[in-house]
């Protein structure tokens, strides 16, 4: 076993469990905003932490640098996507305040 | 820097970035790719009319590193902590909905900002309003008004180094040019 193949059995198992937590998050917490930090970012995580455990299966540099453009891309849209559902439900009133226990923008 | 220097600089550097994303799907570097590239990245501009990326004036690159390691610090330290909420008690997670003013006038140094906020599990940006730099931002676990002013803190924070690690136009102070 060569250190890349520890390196792989490490992080594939690892990015995967952060995955599955992100996954039971979504199902398990109780509204929008709390499912959408759920659904975004272990996610995010779990996605980095597998692509760099494929990386030294990939077998040379050119077939790897792909997934570091995938995991780049994936850390700029991730937040585009949670900021705008995120947004629209803020917007829309559809925050549920019985989760919070503060909110500064309810004077206005 | 005047601003028609400027946008030529957020051209370019774009232009630099889409060859660089070009030339890594083909996966390899030679004179045909090279050209190529240069092509499709003109045609692409031509076409799209890309709109101008704001610019950092300066970059600081040990200050940057140092924003990135933490960054990548609390991503790692705040999923395992919403993992654990996921796990033991979902139903009871309280969050708030904190009031920041940030700082910073700079486009570049808010973009990163709320970037980075809403990439890490814990804070997420709701709203934002341009004119007065004040972020809105959700933030959980948040069981008292004091974890809020943690969370304010926080974000303070990244923006702080943010700031150190970019120096740009629009926040450096007369004195210190």
């Amino acid at each position: 076993m060569s250190p890349g193949d520890i390196v792989s059995a490490v992080l594939l198992p690892l990015g995967a469990a952060f995955c599955a937590v992100g996954a039971l998050g979504v199902l398990r917490f109780p509204d929008l905003l709390t499912r959408l930090h759920a659904a975004t970012k272990p996610q995010t995580i779990g996605l980095v932490l597998v692509l760099a455990g494929v990386a030294p299966q990939a077998g040379s540099v050119t077939a790897a640098t792909p997934l570091l453009l995938v995991a780049v891309f994936q850390l700029i849209t991730a937040p585009v996507a949670a900021q705008t559902i995120g947004g629209a439900a803020y917007r829309a009133g559809a925050v549920d305040p019985g989760h919070l226990v503060l909110d500064e923008t309810a004077g206005d | 820097m005047n601003a028609a220097l400027r946008r030529t600089g957020s051209r370019l550097g774009m232009a630099g970035w889409l060859l660089a994303v070009w030339l890594l799907l083909w996966g390899r570097i030679d004179a045909l790719t090279v050209i190529g590239g240069v092509i499709a990245v003109v045609l692409a501009y031509a076409v799209s009319r890309l709109p101008v990326v704001p610019l950092a004036a300066r970059v600081r690159p040990v200050r940057l590193a140092e924003a990135a390691l933490e960054f990548a610090w609390d991503l790692v330290a705040s999923s395992i902590v919403i993992g654990w909420h996921a796990l033991r008690a979902p139903r009871r997670i309280q969050g708030a909905i904190i009031e920041v003013d940030a700082r910073s006038r700079s486009e570049i140094i808010l973009l990163a900002v709320t970037t980075s906020i809403s990439l890490r599990p814990g804070t997420l940006l709701v709203d934002l309003d341009w004119d007065r730099s004040i972020l809105r931002i959700h933030a959980m676990p948040v069981r008292s008004p004091r974890e809020a002013g943690a969370a304010r803190d926080g974000v303070l924070g990244t923006e702080r180094r943010l700031m150190r690690a970019l120096v740009t136009p629009d926040d450096t102070r007369p004195e210190e040019r």
